[in-house]
């Protein structure tokens, strides 16, 4: 050619050809298109010819020239499946300790995937039974610091929000607002109960949120004074079986009484809600105009819920962009700081409530537990899955001759790919059979545990049902994929002969999953020891308070009249040291209060940051024994009109006092309260431990408080409660005296880690335990592998331990990467988990290294086991026969 | 199994291969057809036309002739069987007798 043999037709169109086309045709094809080409070159040049080149291979893409299928011959592929089911039963019964680890191991994934998958597709499932269920949000406010950054979260709004939301922008459908009276008693005839919250809601709340009608219908329901809905539980409570439409209930709150008309009865609030309220009360008996909660245009007093039903299919985030400008509208500036710098709103889907509970909201669980017990539940069963993987392969010595008959007998790769996962599915079958009942008993167990009601009935619960189809295939593909396409590559005459393939014991690709078995049971391990640590970390660390031997009751309004009286009969048991009334007790939430000034040579300052509350009387500092570090406690009770405040030291300091003695006579106002600071004391964690401590304040006036603190000795405790019980039933006749001692509230506030604590370590265990057996199985499959080996070091003079030594080596250097990888994932999780706490440990050297090793003993352990039983043996029994 | 029909593509693919003799192959059959047609078959549509030719069993095929300009490929070399040539004459004859008994008037209009 005269252009030179450099010009060929391309490569790949080449191997395209030769990829699609049928043997038969190839050649003569490929020199028909490559004649053409050196003909086309020379008239056309070199790139004409290439395009026209590739153009002709696509072309040649005709049913004549396209591999046909390779064997025309149709298998009757119901007897191989039976083949194939017959000999999986077979090999399973002979090698009975291996399939007893697989299955074990894959039973147990099972199950803790299915325990798993139950429990977080419950907690998904919160709050989607509304028909508008994705149109509904929650209002959320979020106040911000002075640089701009939010400073807190409130799940609650000012009344105006609702009202304006509704009214200035065409995109909210409706509001609602809610208003809660807290602890009212409610009678009716004889029956009379304390409730914890009776709610003011407005009628759009069922334009919003869809409720079921017992009695009565959501038209014109709460739009009349003083009428209430109630629920079905409520309702049965009060009447019995009785119809309740028509009924008058008496609501008595601080010696008030007023009656409410029952209009109607709700079926209760679901399980699966994130609020559960009793009672329904119609907004217009508070918002009459002249009553002083009636806040319509009062941009503060964030006390009131409000949800939003926006129009379908438009994006919150319109709405949201808008809220900065709307509080600049509405409000005045605060403090010549334009509103939209100092707060804002924004809008929480309904349905996301229950995993994001935002700090005081009422959100029980958490979006964090939820992933995290999603990939311990995957992992499990992956865990589970490369047990299967290892053991099938490595006993993959026995099928040899199998296979390399079935090979000789015309079975190509795809019949033993499908041979072997055939298998596998087998056993995932199996594994799901023994695992749904292992799930089973265990539920109850669960559902004790969690408080939920979960149930693995699959006619139930359609998604379950798909997802045990999905589990089997799964577990079946994925346990089989490797086994299978390792038997599948095995080269016949090596299979027939029996002697060692190249595919030894020591494949790279058996060894990444033994290292990903072990990175993951380290890192397992790891966080038990974190999660244990940090739990302990916050039961002993100081809060700032005495905790022990303290009980808490709520006091009574009658009672509170006579306090000095019901102080000193306390006091004359010599078994209660102290008792102090206070409005909220720790481990509850502080009062939020509306603004506060201090004044610095005259000139106001608004307080610019949350600087929550409580009210305390004069032996509450020493009941729970809080430190002063200057000024003096409150002597007796002050008069009204001017108070004396108690700051915390962070509340000094944010106020920007140099020292707590300089504090001391400072003047402050706050809410409706004038006074002088005559006392600081040392931080404390009045809330959790979760957050940092923050700045408060404590007044005492003379108005009612809640709560009674009681010191006791801690002999005799049980009289010392009766002795406590007596004296509230006195004044309460009606009452329940219902105590609680400190330390279990406070032991209560970490109960989700607790939990979390608790299943982690069950979890990790399991993990350990099917890596243990996957582990057990290998070393032993190796350990008769080298059985003549290790004969032959005997013989010739090896001990038992420099067998053992040997036999540990090889997994040490495994060992050692996995250590080496789970380190960094370990601590990148863990911190994460542990920033949620404002006081939480380090994950320092010395913890890694504990895990570390504790990993490494339990593989020596289980490693030894085996190892031990091959040292140990009579090298005669291995090598008598060749 | 397949029909005896011949098509029209197919009938030039077979009378080229007639008109060749024993240089019929690939790509000779293709550049003899766009010589005397004016019409540039694509080397895909030929082969798919041949295939469908010999099942048919008009032509038949032995493979040789290897050269340079090929990469040293074979050529596969078609010659006609006698149920093609049969083929090819009665389909001349019919075309003949159809084309006779045109009236010659309606040549005239043209």
């Amino acid at each position: 050619m005269k252009k030179g043999k450099s010009l060929y037709p391309p490569r790949w169109a080449n191997r395209l050809l030769k990829w699609f086309c049928s043997e038969e045709h190839a050649e003569i094809l490929q020199g028909d298109l490559e004649e053409l080409y050196q003909f086309r070159l020379e008239k056309h040049g070199k790139w004409r010819s290439k395009l026209h080149y590739i153009k002709d291979v696509f072309d040649m893409m005709r049913p004549f020239a396209l591999k046909k299928k390779r064997s025309k011959v149709k298998n009757n592929s119901i007897a191989m499946y039976k083949n194939y089911f017959k000999i999986s039963f077979r090999n399973m019964l002979r090698h009975k300790v291996f399939s007893g680890i697989n299955i074990a191991g894959l039973s147990i994934g099972v199950a803790c995937f299915l325990v798993i998958f139950s429990y977080v597709h419950d907690e998904l499932s919160y709050d989607r039974y509304h028909e508008h269920a994705n149109d509904i949000y929650r209002v959320v406010s979020e106040n911000m610091n002075q640089d701009g950054e939010v400073a807190r979260v409130f799940t609650y709004t000012s009344p105006m929000h609702g009202k304006v939301l509704r009214e200035d922008y065409a995109q909210v459908v409706t509001s609602v607002r809610f208003n809660q009276w807290n602890f009212p008693i409610i009678k009716y005839g004889e029956k009379q109960f304390n409730e914890s919250f009776f709610n003011f809601v407005e009628p759009t709340i069922f334009d919003v949120f869809s409720f079921k009608f017992i009695e009565g219908t959501p038209e014109n329901a709460l739009t009349e004074p003083l009428t209430v809905i109630l629920t079905e539980s409520t309702a049965k409570k009060y009447f019995e079986d009785t119809p309740a439409f028509g009924k008058v209930i008496q609501y008595v709150e601080g010696g008030e009484s007023r009656d409410f008309k029952v209009i109607g009865v709700i079926e209760d609030f679901p399980e699966h809600s994130h609020m559960s309220y009793n009672f329904l009360a119609s907004w217009n008996t508070v918002d009459d105009g002249t009553n002083p909660r009636a806040f319509d245009d009062y941009y503060g007093n964030y006390n009131y819920a409000t949800y939003i039903r926006i129009e379908r299919n438009s994006r919150i985030d319109d709405l949201t962009a808008q809220m900065p400008a709307m509080l600049d509208k509405y409000i005045d500036d605060i403090e010549s700081f334009t509103p939209s710098t100092k707060l804002n709103l924004r809008f929480q889907k309904l349905t996301d409530i229950h995993l994001n509970a935002t700090a005081g909201a009422g959100g029980t669980s958490n979006v964090y537990y939820v992933n995290l017990f999603a990939v311990i539940g995957i992992l499990v069963l992956v865990i589970a899955c490369i047990n299967y993987m290892n053991l099938a392969t490595a006993k993959y010595s026995s099928r040899l001759k199998e296979i390399g008959v079935r090979k000789v007998m015309g079975a190509g790769k795809r019949n033993i790919t499908y041979q072997f996962l055939t298998e596998s599915t087998f056993y995932a079958l199996i594994a799901l059979i023994l695992g749904y009942g292992i799930a089973l008993l265990t539920l109850p167990s669960v559902n004790g545990f969690s408080g939920k009601n979960l149930s693995l009935n699959p006619l139930e619960n359609g998604v379950l049902l798909v997802s045990i189809v999905g589990l089997v295939l799964f577990v079946g593909l994925v346990a089989g994929s490797y086994p299978a396409v390792f038997m599948s590559r095995l080269n016949v005459v090596n299979a027939l002969k029996g002697g060692k393939s190249k595919l030894g014991s020591k494949s790279l690709f058996r060894t990444v999953l033994v290292v990903f078995q072990f990175a993951v049971t380290t890192a397992l391990i790891t966080s038990v020891v974190v999660v244990e640590r940090q739990i302990n970390f916050l039961h002993t660390k100081d809060p700032g308070f005495d905790r022990e031997l303290l009980v808490n009751y709520p006091l009574t309004p009658k009672m509170y009249e006579q306090l000095d009286v019901v102080k000193n009969e306390l006091l004359s048991n010599p078994n209660i040291i102290a008792a102090a009334a206070s409005t909220r007790i720790p481990t509850t939430r502080l009062g939020d209060a509306g603004g506060a000034k201090t004044f610095h040579e005259g000139a106001g300052k608004v307080v610019d940051f949350r600087l929550p509350f409580i009210r305390i009387d004069e032996d509450f500092l020493s009941v729970y024994d809080i430190e002063l570090i200057a000024g003096e406690g409150f002597a007796e009770p002050l008069s009204d009109s001017t108070q004396r405040f108690i700051l915390n030291a962070t509340a000094v300091k944010q106020l920007g006092w140099q020292s707590p003695e300089e504090a001391i006579g400072q003047k402050i106002e706050y809410a409706w309260f004038i006074g002088f600071v005559t006392g600081v004391v040392q931080d404390f964690n009045f809330e959790s431990m979760h957050a940092a401590i923050q700045p408060m304040i404590m007044m005492n006036d003379s108005r009612f408080k809640r709560q009674i603190s009681i010191k006791i000795s801690g002999s005799n405790t049980p009289a010392t409660i009766n002795f406590m019980e007596e004296q509230f039933k006195r004044y309460n006749p009606d009452r329940d005296f219902s105590p609680a001692f400190l330390d279990e509230l406070f032991g209560a506030q970490y109960q989700g880690e607790q939990k979390l604590s608790q299943i982690s370590k069950l979890f990790s265990l399991i993990a350990i335990v099917i890596a243990c057996m996957g582990l057990l199985g290998l070393v032993s499959y190796t350990m008769e592998q080298r059985s003549k080996e290790l004969s032959v070091r005997k013989v010739l003079g090896a001990s038992v331990n420099s067998i053992l030594f040997m036999v540990n080596k090889g997994y040490a250097g495994m060992i050692f990467i996995a250590f080496l990888i789970s380190i960094p994932v370990a601590f990148y999780f863990l911190n994460d988990w542990l920033e949620s706490f404002a006081y939480h440990i380090n994950i320092g050297v010395g913890l890694i290294a504990f895990s570390g090793l504790l990993a490494l003993v339990i593989a020596v352990i289980t490693i030894c086991t085996q190892a031990l039983r091959a040292a140990l043996s009579n090298p005669i029994d291995s090598l008598r026969s060749e | 199994m397949k029909g005896t029909y011949l098509g029209e593509f197919e009938e030039i693919v077979l009378l080229t291969i007639g008109v060749l003799q024993d240089e019929a192959y690939g790509v000779a059959i293709k550049l003899e057809i766009e010589a005397r047609t004016k019409r540039t078959p694509s080397i895909g549509a030929l082969h798919s036309a041949l295939s469908r030719l010999e099942d048919k069993g008009f032509i038949e095929s032995h493979e040789g002739g290897a050269t340079q300009s090929r990469g040293g490929r074979r050529k596969r070399f078609y010659n006609i069987t006698a149920a093609g040539k049969r083929t090819l004459i009665k389909a001349n004859e019919l075309r003949n007798e159809l084309f006779d008994l045109i009236p010659n008037l309606s040549f005239k209009g043209l």
